[in-house]
């Protein structure tokens, strides 16, 4: 696992947005999501900082074999919702959780242009689930702890790169498929 | 498997050419601006769309995302 494959997951398992990371320790989010993908290395004092806010040893960002995701503590974690929507005050995995057909939260967001566009996307071919779908909307699950915009801005912000700081909420759902 | 969720669906505005966006390589291929009316007909004519809004309420949504855009569109 990579270092900037560390920081993402830390990140998100800490529900920070790259922006509210990037407040943390002086960066913008433009930063933060360079680190997540290799493309630069934050030094070694911002590594150390990171590990604090973590809550990780430092050792385990900087040993290359360690790997978050073959860890138990690397599963996106949601809360459970009761039929209402109100929650229930547990927590699951993402797994657990479309195992065991639990309801849970989920925030998307269209982007549209000046020129009556929207945003569009083809899922990579090798996602497991609709690999080529045209897709119109990005977004994801709410992590526990999570509001909905704050999900969707920080799904923005991994997916797309940009911070976006005005939503208009369309609808709120309830669905089974 | 089944999926139950609750879903917030948000529209915002964002200008910008698609080569100033920064798209995560992991899970966006081919980002394209597309005309609303052909965004609406291919999600209305996908079995996947079909099946994820089977119980949401598609075509009021939809509306509002075309009021939307002709809200902030440029004439």
């Amino acid at each position: 696992m990579t270092l900037g494959e560390k920081i993402k997951f830390l990140r998100e398992r800490t529900a920070l947005t790259q922006e509210q990371l990037g407040k943390m320790i002086g960066y913008n989010f433009r930063v933060i999501s360079k680190w997540e993908k290799d493309i630069s290395v934050p030094n070694a004092n911002v590594i150390y900082q990171l590990a604090k806010i973590f809550d990780e040893p430092i050792e385990n960002m900087l040993n290359e074999n360690f790997d978050y995701s073959s860890s138990t503590s690397s599963e996106e974690i949601l809360d459970i919702l009761q039929e209402d929507g109100r929650k229930t005050g547990f927590t699951a995995s993402k797994q657990k959780i479309h195992e065991k057909g639990l309801w849970h939260r989920e925030s998307l967001s269209f982007v549209c242009n000046n020129k009556g566009q929207l945003l569009t996307y083809k899922r990579v071919e090798t996602t497991k689930i609709h690999p080529g779908l045209v897709v119109p909307y990005f977004g994801g699950h709410v992590l526990s702890g999570e509001s909905y915009e704050d999900a969707v801005k920080r799904e923005l912000e991994e997916e797309i790169g940009i911070t976006a700081t005005s939503f208009e909420l369309l609808q709120q759902t309830k669905g089974v498929s | 498997m089944i999926n139950r969720r609750f879903t917030n669906y948000y529209i915002t505005r964002c200008d910008l050419e698609i080569e100033n966006f920064n798209f995560s390589e992991f899970e966006i291929d081919e980002p394209k601006w597309i005309d609303f009316d052909i965004v609406y007909d291919y999600v209305k004519s996908n079995e996947v769309y079909k099946i994820k809004f089977e119980n949401e309420n598609f075509e009021e949504m939809f509306k509002k995302v075309e009021k939307f855009l002709k809200s902030t569109k440029e004439n």
